[in-house]
């Protein structure tokens, strides 16, 4: 590994095709979560690897672990950067109470190609706003800043995410319930 | 009893990352945008892409000719345009022609009219001048012989007048020659009356010439007649 990465930094076109072999797929993965579209994925991640392969050099990167979660960084922020472009997010008046956030409940455990569809259905900015807080642990202001928006708009978005997935969720139970009984 | 589930989507969603199962990645695609600088995937030309582009560019070549077509009706509109305000400026001038010329007769109409006036009036004048002339000369001669008459009643007045003190003289001494010797004294004294009237001088007819101022003496021995002729015609 110590090996790819020294070949790396000196942009060696054969250890950058073994990392594009290795980690491909799973930033494809990642852009894919944030594009919701297959060309739009491969796009940004072809500009993701140009951007990794461009800036390694200038990272003290040494292990696997560190370099897989810098490349997943920068996947996504190139996802960002092209969501950006589109505009998705828009800013709303919108009061957000300061309340404790309701986060989404379930009775049963979710299939994950449920799960995942739920995701993909959802609007971009509100799918963006909930996989930047829930699934990447990022706060509504570090969203904001990334997504050039204000806090409120992270907010809201985010709440609006958690309403449509809890309907999406007891829908789903509902479907499971049924199933279930259809067997039984 | 319902559970949070965003920590269950959060670790499904990671290990749905971390799985290899085909969702349209295309490997040879992205690693030759890559190669190219990763700005935009190479395109696939389908059939389809072809037809589309086919009808694109017929639907481009019909769009350019229209917008040709247009471009020239364009043109020969504004050609048109421009030939209609350039009639439009004929004929607006052609309608403020005759007016014109009207004006021009007019005018002209006036002049002869003033001219012709001029020398009615001045003939008109000439003959009213001349006219007046004649008047005034004939005024002038009537002035002048009633100055005339007037002279010569005033000759006759006078003459009367020295005919009244002659005949009064006159009739004096016979009143005394009748206390004398029986004279009678016998006068027309209308015709003297007619005779000192100078006003009706002229209308004394020639049958009132028979009734001249007559004075007659009566003598007892015989009788003398004088006789006094009005205007100057006074005979004694």
């Amino acid at each position: 590994m110590k090996k790819l990465l020294r070949d790396l930094k000196k942009k060696k076109h054969k250890a950058q095709h073994e990392l594009f072999k290795m980690y491909g797929d799973f930033l494809y993965r990642v852009c894919y979560r944030y594009m919701a579209n297959r060309d739009d994925a491969h796009e940004v991640l072809s500009k993701a690897f140009v951007n990794i392969f461009e800036k390694l050099a200038d990272t003290d990167i040494e292990t696997e672990v560190v370099l897989k979660s810098w490349m997943k960084k920068v996947a996504i922020n190139q996802s960002l950067m092209e969501l950006r472009k589109r505009k998705v997010f828009y800013a709303e008046l919108e009061l957000i109470e300061e309340i404790a956030e309701d986060t989404i409940s379930a009775d049963q455990a979710l299939l994950e190609a449920d799960l995942m569809q739920m995701l993909f259905e959802l609007p971009d900015g509100y799918r963006t706003v909930f996989s930047l807080y829930v699934i990447e642990g990022f706060k509504h202001d570090e969203i904001a800043q990334k997504l050039d928006i204000s806090v409120n708009t992270s907010k809201s978005q985010l709440r609006k995410a958690r309403l449509q997935l809890q309907q999406m969720i007891n829908k789903t139970e509902i479907r499971y319930e049924e199933v279930r009984r259809t067997r039984n | 009893m319902k559970k949070s589930a965003e920590q269950e989507i959060r670790q499904q969603v990671e290990a749905w990352d971390e799985k290899s199962s085909d969702i349209g990645f295309d490997k040879a695609l992205v690693w030759q945008n890559i190669n190219d600088g990763g700005h935009s995937a190479k395109p696939r030309i389908t059939w389809q892409q072809i037809a589309v582009a086919i009808i694109i560019f017929f639907l481009l070549g019909g769009w350019g000719r229209s917008e040709y077509r247009n471009a020239q009706l364009a043109q020969s509109t504004t050609a048109m345009a421009h030939q209609i305000q350039v009639l439009q400026n004929n004929a607006k001038s052609a309608e403020a022609l005759p007016v014109k010329q009207q004006a021009m007769a007019q005018i002209v109409t006036d002049t002869i009219v003033k001219t012709i006036v001029k020398q009615v009036y001045v003939n008109e004048a000439s003959e009213e001048l001349s006219t007046l002339k004649n008047e005034y000369q004939q005024s002038v001669n009537a002035l002048a012989h009633m100055q005339v008459e007037l002279s010569n009643s005033k000759q006759a007045l006078k003459q009367y007048e020295d005919s009244l003190a002659a005949l009064s003289s006159s009739l004096l001494v016979y009143q005394q020659a009748e206390v004398k010797q029986d004279v009678s004294l016998e006068i027309n004294e209308a015709a003297l009356v007619a005779s000192l009237n100078p006003d009706k001088e002229n209308a004394i007819s020639s049958s009132q010439e028979k009734n001249k101022v007559k004075l007659v003496i009566f003598n007892k021995s015989k009788s003398t007649i004088s006789k006094a002729p009005a205007s100057g015609r006074i005979r004694l």
